[in-house]
């Protein structure tokens, strides 16, 4: 089981180094940028209130720019799941369906390794690859912290990276599940993004139309806390995170132990006929 | 440990993908300490039977049991005795052989030496130190055939292994065959090249769309072949004659004179007919396990 583990953590190391780069730099660049909005809020106020709907909407509350938290929340915690979110839903999909798709799948399940322990070992390399980006991207904005006025300090933002962290989690099981079942990596990875986009797009509407708050509700991104988790995790929201995170994957899992692997070219529901 | 004197035990094993009906009550035994041929051309349905062994698929019915244990019920225990190497080998092209193989080593449970591999690449001549997308197709098999030996199986699947390979490695993978056999091992040797086959396999059988067509010792069933037969006649003959000779065919026809003919069975018939033509030449060709296989082609197809 380690084996397969330290395989698959191998096999992620590339996109530990891209994606914890990348989060850790936009981190640093948004926290350094504080310092120039921070005593602009009467001349920011002014320009927004001529603004449409949907470009105040996508902004964000005026109001929160200017307090740390605030602004940590809505230029990093609120945006980046967006852009990390496709790194989630690509490999939560390819968990088990890439290697089936490249016809790789069959001699790796022909080890002495049950289904579940095999299943066990690559959803958590990719859980611990996740934490790793997130870990990276918590010591780039931690390092530029000290040269800002945020006053808020590199533990006071470990708990919205648990948040990150728990919400890519999710979405990387959704993906996974959706990949048992859909035909192809691509298209559950599509799937799995498109809830993530919708997601988003609620959680920017219900500010200026609240009666979008019922749908939204039924999306993750109402029960990721982000930058807000500085003041601490809000822990109902923390667990219905982790229940459909577990849901998902248990779903996955039950799929799994009883999937027929397909061959290299069987791209669909209906298997292609092979020797 | 369940005891069996069959690797493999098929009994009425059928395996569908949605109307395409890819096995259609596969039954078979493979004897333990044999090697096994397992014939057919593409599609007949042995990359499905050897995918239900190891329990990548699931048969819709029909009952298996690979070395006395179920493959759905006790997977583990049978793929750890098991060796297996698949028909379409895709390896992961980011390592290099000697990582690819510790990682099989390691999947393994450590229960293979490394030393063990170094010997067996040495033999296939394979550089550790290459990476995997540098290799030609017949590098990769030779690592498909060392992770699938490495670990001396108690019952070796192998699916097309000559594949890609030049003569000289053939030999040496039909070596590896025979020595697996030696230390008593099972093989479940699945090809579609006959003579190779024909100089492995204790017994063989003949898979035609997901049905077992012929099986038994691979001596009985040359036996029971198709004879070809070159003949050549002072005298030309009328081709009608044949037409009354129910077991033999006109395969070539050179001024009636110069033929080239199949025949099953005793060749007394034939012979009988040709007489008073004036025999010159006749040279029955011996048979191979083609001709087993091409025979019972032909008997289908007829």
């Amino acid at each position: 089981m380690s084996a397969t583990f330290f395989y698959m953590l191998r096999r992620y190391r590339l996109s530990v180094v891209f994606w914890g780069l990348s989060l850790a730099v936009i981190g640093t660049f948004v926290v350094l940028m504080y310092g120039s909005v921070a005593d602009k809020q009467k001349s920011i106020e002014r320009i927004m209130k001529g603004m449409p709907l949907i470009v105040k909407a996508l902004a964000g509350d005026v109001s929160q720019f200017v307090t740390p938290v605030g602004w940590l929340h809505l230029k990093y915690f609120f945006v980046v799941p967006v852009s990390f979110g496709v790194f989630a839903v690509v490999t939560g999909a390819g968990v088990f369906v890439h290697d089936e798709e490249q016809g790789r799948l069959d001699l790796l399940m022909a080890y002495p390794l049950s289904r579940t322990r095999l299943f066990l070992a690559r959803c958590a390399s990719l859980a611990v690859a996740t934490c790793l980006i997130v870990l990276v991207a918590w010591i780039g904005m931690s390092a530029a912290l000290p040269y800002t006025e945020l006053g808020v300090s590199a533990a006071g933002i470990v708990l919205p990276f648990v948040s990150l962290f728990l919400l890519m989690s999710f979405f990387q099981a959704l993906a996974l599940c959706f990949s048992f079942i859909l035909p192809s990596r691509n298209i559950a990875a599509g799937a799995a993004g498109i809830i993530l986009i919708v997601s988003f797009f609620l959680e920017v509407f219900v500010h200026v139309k609240p009666k979008l708050m019922m749908v939204a509700r039924l999306f993750p991104l109402r029960y990721y806390q982000g930058g807000m988790a500085t003041h601490g995790l809000n822990v109902l929201d923390l667990l219905v995170l982790l229940v459909a995170t577990s849901l998902a994957l248990g779903v996955a899992w039950k799929l799994f132990l009883s999937r027929q692997i397909r061959v290299m070219g069987e791209g669909s529901f209906r298997f292609g006929g092979h020797q | 440990m369940p005891s069996s004197s069959a690797a493999i035990s098929c009994q009425g094993v059928t395996k569908s993908y949605g109307a395409n009906l890819a096995l259609r009550g596969i039954d078979l035994e493979v004897p333990e300490g044999e090697v096994f041929g397992f014939l057919g051309p593409n599609g007949a349905g042995k990359t499905t039977l050897i995918r239900c062994l190891l329990n990548m698929i699931r048969p819709d019915g029909g009952n298996l049991q690979v070395l006395g244990r179920c493959p759905q019920m006790d997977s583990v225990a049978v793929r750890a005795e098991t060796g297996y190497l698949p028909g379409e080998l895709n390896l992961d092209t980011a390592l290099t052989v000697g990582q690819i193989l510790t990682l099989f080593r390691r999947m393994r449970g450590g229960s293979v030496s490394p030393r063990k591999v170094n010997v067996l690449a040495e033999r296939l001549q394979l550089d550790q130190s290459r990476p995997i997308r540098h290799l030609s197709k017949g590098n990769k098999q030779k690592v498909g055939i060392i992770q699938a030996v490495m670990h001396e199986p108690r019952l070796l699947i192998l699916d097309e292994p000559t594949s890609g390979l030049d003569p000289l490695m053939q030999r040496e993978v039909l070596t590896l065959v025979q020595e697996a056999k030696a230390r008593g091992a099972s093989v479940f040797f699945s090809s579609h090249l006959l003579s190779e086959t024909e100089e492995v396999a204790d017994r063989a059988a003949i898979v035609r769309a997901g049905e077992v067509v012929v099986s038994g010792e691979t001596s009985a069933l040359m036996r029971n072949a198709l004879v070809r037969v070159s003949v050549t006649l002072e005298r030309a003959i009328a081709m009608e004659v044949f037409d009354h000779l129910p077991n033999v065919w006109v395969m070539a026809n050179r001024n009636d004179r110069d033929l080239a003919l199949q025949v099953r069975g005793e060749l007394d018939a034939l012979m009988r007919a040709l007489a008073g033509h004036g025999v010159q030449r006749f040279e029955p060709v011996p048979a191979t396990l083609e001709d087993v296989f091409l025979s019972h082609y032909l008997r289908m197809a007829s």
